[in-house]
């Protein structure tokens, strides 16, 4: 039996997508410098989602001659799809280095971790746990008009979470990295040196971190923190179907509800971009999974509202095109309106600039703890590496600063985003069944004005 | 009995330990916006999970294709050995329970109009999701364990909407009855209106059902002994008869009362027991590698490796709900998003949301919006002020562990707002 029977067996609902998704992985473990085991995952299925006027009904199973339709009437929410085109076609990601045995990879997470051990540092490193995560993913789409879909891209992940203590406090952080390709990636990410000065950098907060004043201060939040910004204050708020209530019950709504196209939520620096299509990113892809062709999508332009994430379904809702931003994390899940690398556009500051004119400020490089509420506005950020700036120059550690807000305080008060630009690797989370796919998240330096600073007020 | 599987472990031979396991899980959801449904998802997965151990050498596998018993053999000739390797329970037993339940047909059919009509019949547009669960749990091990465990579930949540104002309810059974109280429940907590602007500051807090089954998930987790010894819970320096909680706390693991798993992945019965029993600290949660490296025994609650809860208990008390709301304080209808500053001290906050309500003498006097509890998970435990008789079941997307849950009243709750 292949696809093209299923869409046969489909054959009186007018939209129908079969999907072939296979993904195996291989995971090591490795805790304080001690191998701790080996997983190793096929998950290999198929499933189908099929639309007619009363019904939306999506079928999986490890067995292709599983899925059948269910005969139902129901009240039906989805009223119809964009008439977009669909392009037939294949993307794939090659390994540049493939030929590393799993007794090598685990030779090098080994050594990385013992080394980090053993750095002299005045915390006492209490747990070091690395999981090196590598997977390959492959799907296959057949849909109702004949157009066909393969796409390939292989994975490297790896988690590294750490424990210390001081005499004054401790910390538990996790450092991720993650992009599509082969081993080389492990190489370019540098690891051991990128955890190494986090660590140095974290035992200076422990030992000799100031505490914080509260009150209203300019801050600089690191290019890992204009990514979480970029993921989680815009990303999740512009996908369409969020907008319109697909998701009411689980992640939320959308401070975009009753808001227009064009508005302004931001200063003129704020520039934010979805793109599928950048290589070696995590959240690659060249078309979607409901065969639509991926690009680049400008969600904030000059800190106004420009374009949402899209899919068939939610565009017809809005009278729009989709944008091809449709993605399902494995075979037994539907496609849903997700992100794939969200980033703030650069600007053209320096750092240093961005520091100088601050006379009483914070610079943000990590934090430990984030999350918003249900409509993406009241956002907090508990700071890990913080330090004071005083008179334009980064000055002493600061013992976890709490930035609390709204969105739109935040993305109108960035004043200046300096000229760099990185990405780090996320799960990002959505759906029930849930699905977590893996995304990129980034931007700039990015300065903001006067903001609301707390301090840990239950200590 | 499992004749497929033991199969596969007829062929692993030349290992210290080999199990065979397959966990098939067929489920019909309905997902709804509104009270229309945006769609009816029929879910099947049969995984297949292979453990070999020789010596201080393990791998552990899974596939939801045919098992590939020459890549597992391969695979194993390449791993080092571990400092933790799993150990199968001596038990040599049969075990069949297979639960008949009528759940069977809403999966196999599609019969489900009445949850639809009870979707439909909600007063406010209610939005969630409806989970019809078949579980089939089959282990073979080398020791001669061969069990067979099928079960029937029905678990949902369901969000009614009043404009701005938004109520918010769960449900974990087995079988559809409580989905009325539930779409009952989130439209009483909807239709509460009014706003009220509430500041930074210590607030005497009582949670709902659905607050305690989300602090619950992340108790568990904490009470693992894999998360002792990598020191990533607050738990790490607790020994058995601490006092760690108010003495109205009992938190118990009860795999059994809820009915969610009759042996573990390693062949050990599961039983009920106390993690916390009158704000004295009891016990971990333990498999056999963690026990043995731990100085103790099982509590069937493998996970292999890492051992896990099946399900939790808070153990009501005897007051009413009603009494709980007589002061002054804020009830929390709902949360989500608990994300930690510190495993080590279980700092961490969570944002509420759906009804907030803020009582003054007993009164409410409007909702607080989404603020954020910002504290110790430890400090919560021991500042349990009351605990009410009433109790719910309830599993939903942030709240994903079964949890019996009563309403809890907190004292001095570190409460702040964006």
């Amino acid at each position: 039996m292949e696809l093209e029977d299923v869409i046969r067996r489909f054959s009186d609902f007018k939209y129908v997508e079969a999907r072939k998704h296979n993904i195996t992985s291989t995971h090591l473990y490795i805790i304080n410098g001690s191998p701790a085991g080996v997983e190793d995952s096929t998950y290999n299925g198929y499933s189908v989602r099929a639309f007619k006027d009363s019904v939306m009904y999506f079928d999986s199973s490890p067995r292709l001659e599983d899925l059948t339709p269910l005969s139902l009437t129901l009240k039906e929410w989805e009223k119809g799809y964009s008439a977009d085109l669909r392009s037939s076609g294949s993307y794939v990601v090659e390994e540049k280095v493939s030929n590393v045995s799993l007794e090598e990879k685990q030779k090098f997470f080994i050594d990385v971790s013992k080394n980090l051990l053993q750095l002299k540092v005045n915390s006492k490193i209490s747990s070091l746990i690395i999981i090196y995560f590598e997977s390959k993913e492959e799907k296959e789409l057949v849909f109702e008009d004949g157009t066909k879909v393969y796409g390939k891209v292989p994975r490297i992940n790896v988690l590294v979470s750490v424990s210390m203590k001081s005499d004054k406090a401790s910390a538990t952080f996790y450092e991720e990295f993650g992009g599509s390709g082969g081993f080389e990636l492990v190489k370019i990410w540098d690891i051991e040196k990128t955890l190494e000065e986090k660590i140095k950098s974290v035992d200076g907060v422990l030992n000799k971190g100031k505490g914080v004043t509260s009150g209203k201060k300019d801050i600089v939040l690191s290019n890992m923190l204009s990514g979480i910004m970029a993921h989680e204050s815009v990303g999740h708020p512009f996908e369409a179907d969020r907008v319109l209530g697909r998701e009411s019950a689980q992640a939320g709504l959308s401070y975009l509800v009753g808001k227009k196209f064009g508005e302004k939520i931001g200063s003129e620096a704020v520039n934010v971009i979805d793109d599928p299509t950048l290589p070696n990113s995590s959240g690659f892809y060249l078309i979607d999974d409901e065969g639509i062709k991926a690009r680049a999508k400008y969600l904030i332009k000059e800190g106004k509202i420009n374009e949402l994430l899209q899919d068939r379904f939610s565009a017809y809702k809005f009278g729009v095109n989709s944008n091809g931003s449709a993605r399902a994390s494995r075979f037994d899940r539907e496609p849903l309106v997700r992100m794939s690398n969200t980033f703030f556009m650069p600007g053209n500051y320096t750092f240093d600039e961005l520091v100088e004119d601050i006379k009483d400020g914070i610079y943000m490089k990590s934090y430990m703890e984030w999350n918003i509420d249900d409509l993406r506005i009241g956002q907090r950020y508990v700071g890990l590496e913080a330090y004071e700036i005083k008179d334009g120059e980064i000055g002493d550690p600061l013992l976890f600063p709490v930035i609390e807000g709204t969105t739109f305080e935040f993305l109108s008060s960035i004043d200046a985003v300096d000229n760099t630009l990185k990405f780090y690797y996320g799960t990002c989370g959505k759906g029930d069944p849930e699905q977590g796919i893996p995304v990129w998240m980034g931007g700039p330096n990015m300065r903001l004005r006067n903001v609301s600073v707390k301090v840990r007020g239950y200590e | 009995m499992n004749e497929e599987l033991l199969k596969i472990l007829e062929n692993l031979k030349g290992y210290d330990e080999v199990s065979v396991g397959k966990n098939k899980i067929r489920r019909l959801l309905i997902k709804f916006v509104n009270s229309e449904v945006v769609e009816v998802q029929r879910l099947f997965n049969e995984n297949i999970v292979i453990l070999v151990r020789k010596g201080n050498k393990y791998l552990a596998t899974e596939t939801s294709t045919d098992v590939d018993i020459e890549r597992v053999k391969t695979l194993f000739n390449i791993v080092a050995e571990s400092s933790i390797v799993p150990y199968l329970s001596d038990n040599d037993r049969e075990y069949k329970r297979v639960v008949e339940s009528p759940l069977k047909d809403v999966i196999e059919k599609g019969e489900i109009d009445p949850i639809l009509n009870e979707i439909y019949a909600s007063d406010y547009p209610a939005s969630g999701i409806i989970n019809i669960v078949e579980t089939t749990q089959s282990l073979v091990t080398s020791k001669g364990f061969n069990g067979y465990f099928v079960n029937y579930s029905a678990d949902g949540y369901v969000r009614a909407f009043n404009g701005e104002y938004s109520g918010q309810w769960a449900f974990y059974s087995h079988d559809i009855s409580p989905l009325k109280e539930a779409i009952k429940q989130a439209n009483i907590l909807a239709s509460i209106d009014g706003k009220v602007k509430i500041d930074d500051g210590k607030y005497d807090v009582v949670l709902s059902p659905l607050v305690v089954g989300n602090l619950m998930s992340d108790f568990s987790y904490f009470s693992s002994a894999f998360n002792i010894i990598t020191t990533s819970s607050f738990l790490y320096n607790v020994k058995p008869g601490d006092k760690i909680a108010s003495e109205k706390v009992t938190i118990s693991d009860v795999p059994t009362k809820l009915g969610t798993r009759d042996f573990d992945d390693e062949a050990t019965f599961t039983y009920d027991k106390s993690i916390i029993e009158n704000g004295v600290f009891k016990t971990l949660l333990y498999n056999n590698e963690l026990a043995k490296i731990m100085n103790t025994k099982t509590t069937g609650n493998a996970g292999i490796i890492t051992p896990i809860s099946f399900g939790i208990e808070v153990k009501p008390g005897y007051v009413s709900f009603e009494s709980l709301l007589s002061g002054n304080v804020i009830f929390i209808n709902n949360n989500w998003y608990t994300r930690y500053q510190n495993y080590l001290e279980g700092a961490f906050s969570t944002v509420c949301r759906d009804s907030v309500i803020v009582y003054k003498d007993g009164k409410p006097v409007g909702n607080a919006g989404r603020i954020r509890i910002s504290d110790y998970l430890p400090r919560l435990l021991k500042n349990v002020e009351e605990i009410s008789k009433e109790s719910y079941t309830v599993k939903w997307w942030d709240a994903p562990l079964p949890t019996i849950a009563p309403y809890i009243l907190i004292k001095g709750v570190n409460i702040t707002r964006a």
